[in-house]
């Protein structure tokens, strides 16, 4: 999140906050409201698990996967005719765990293509990486579901708090701050004073 | 040369890298001096690391994945991961299992082959 992307095709940002309103439009909710990603991925008919869930997975790698390594993963997507299963990594915070699935249902909304996998003798997971442009995509998507320029432009107008504002979309202050950052709304509300103070 | 695994995959580099710092090797191959000393120490590359590793070592990418040996049957999958390259070989066994229980489970249909 924190890398900003160079270039998008244009277009691309203006569609993903189009798609944000669409997705709330669809939950029954206004453009500034707060989106639930679990509440999403159900519209969308995406089961979301945590490593718990996942049925005859022996304890050791469990333990693996939460305790000794947990750092080294987020969230994997496993599709198969069509459908997807996320899994989280439940070891994470909860805004860490709705950035992280936001960002999985933004690959299927973006229509990514799943990275290929294989299998070493030993049993070893072995995969190829999103590519690069996909993964900013998949990141602004992200940004935009969670806290479209809609939902800026309400914080800023009603001078929500920072902390209790990120509380009530979810997400992370690093992720709010970063939304404000990249949206430019403070940009444009500074600019619309000095022009509405030089016209009194 | 078949039935080479990732643990040899590291002394391999090892081997050939020799005297010369780990920084110059990387660049020659195209990966990260992190990322190399990962490998090195048996972690698991991803894909596109492992086949420009390979190809600076001469072997044949199929000789470490055992291809024609019977595999499960793999997925799609798509993973996200945090900023990791390369992964621990314990934490890409785990996660090689926790995909393909997640698929026996909640993705293979009726008729399909698990």
């Amino acid at each position: 999140m924190a890398r900003v992307p160079n270039v998008f095709n244009r277009g691309f940002k203006t569609s993903c906050e189009n798609v944000a309103r669409q997705q709330r439009r669809q939950l029954n909710l206004l453009p500034s409201d707060p989106l639930n990603p679990w509440t999403l991925a159900q519209h969308l008919g995406i089961a979301v698990h945590s490593v718990e869930d996942v049925p005859g997975l022996a304890p050791d790698c469990m333990q693996t996967l939460l305790r000794d390594d947990p750092d080294s993963w987020s969230a994997v997507t496993v599709s198969s005719g069509g459908r997807s299963v996320i899994i989280l990594n439940s070891s994470h915070s909860r805004p860490r765990l709705a950035s992280d699935l936001v960002h999985e249902i933004a690959h299927i909304l973006l229509g990514h293509s799943p990275a290929r996998v294989d299998v070493t003798e030993d049993g070893c997971l072995m995969l190829s990486m999103y590519d690069r442009n996909q993964e900013d995509e998949a990141n602004w998507l992200a940004g935009c579901l969670l806290l479209p320029r809609d939902a800026v432009v309400f914080i800023r107008r009603r001078r929500l708090e920072l902390t209790a504002a990120a509380q009530k979309y979810g997400t992370s202050m690093e992720m709010l701050n970063y939304r404000i950052r990249v949206t430019g709304v403070d940009y444009q509300f500074k600019k619309a004073l000095s022009t509405f103070s030089a016209g009194n | 040369m078949p039935n080479v695994n990732i643990q040899m995959l590291g002394r391999m580099l090892i081997e050939k890298r020799g005297e010369r710092g780990i920084r110059e090797v990387a660049a020659e191959i195209g990966v990260s001096p992190a990322t190399l000393s990962r490998v090195e120490r048996a972690y698991l590359p991803d894909l596109e690391t492992f086949s420009k590793i390979c190809q600076w070592l001469g072997i044949n990418p199929s000789d470490v994945l055992g291809v024609g040996v019977k595999t499960p049957q793999i997925p799609k999958v798509a993973v996200h991961f945090k900023k990791e390259a390369a992964l621990a070989p314990a934490t890409a066994q785990a996660l090689a299992q926790m995909v393909l229980a997640a698929h026996r489970a909640w993705l293979v249909t009726d008729g399909e082959g698990s």
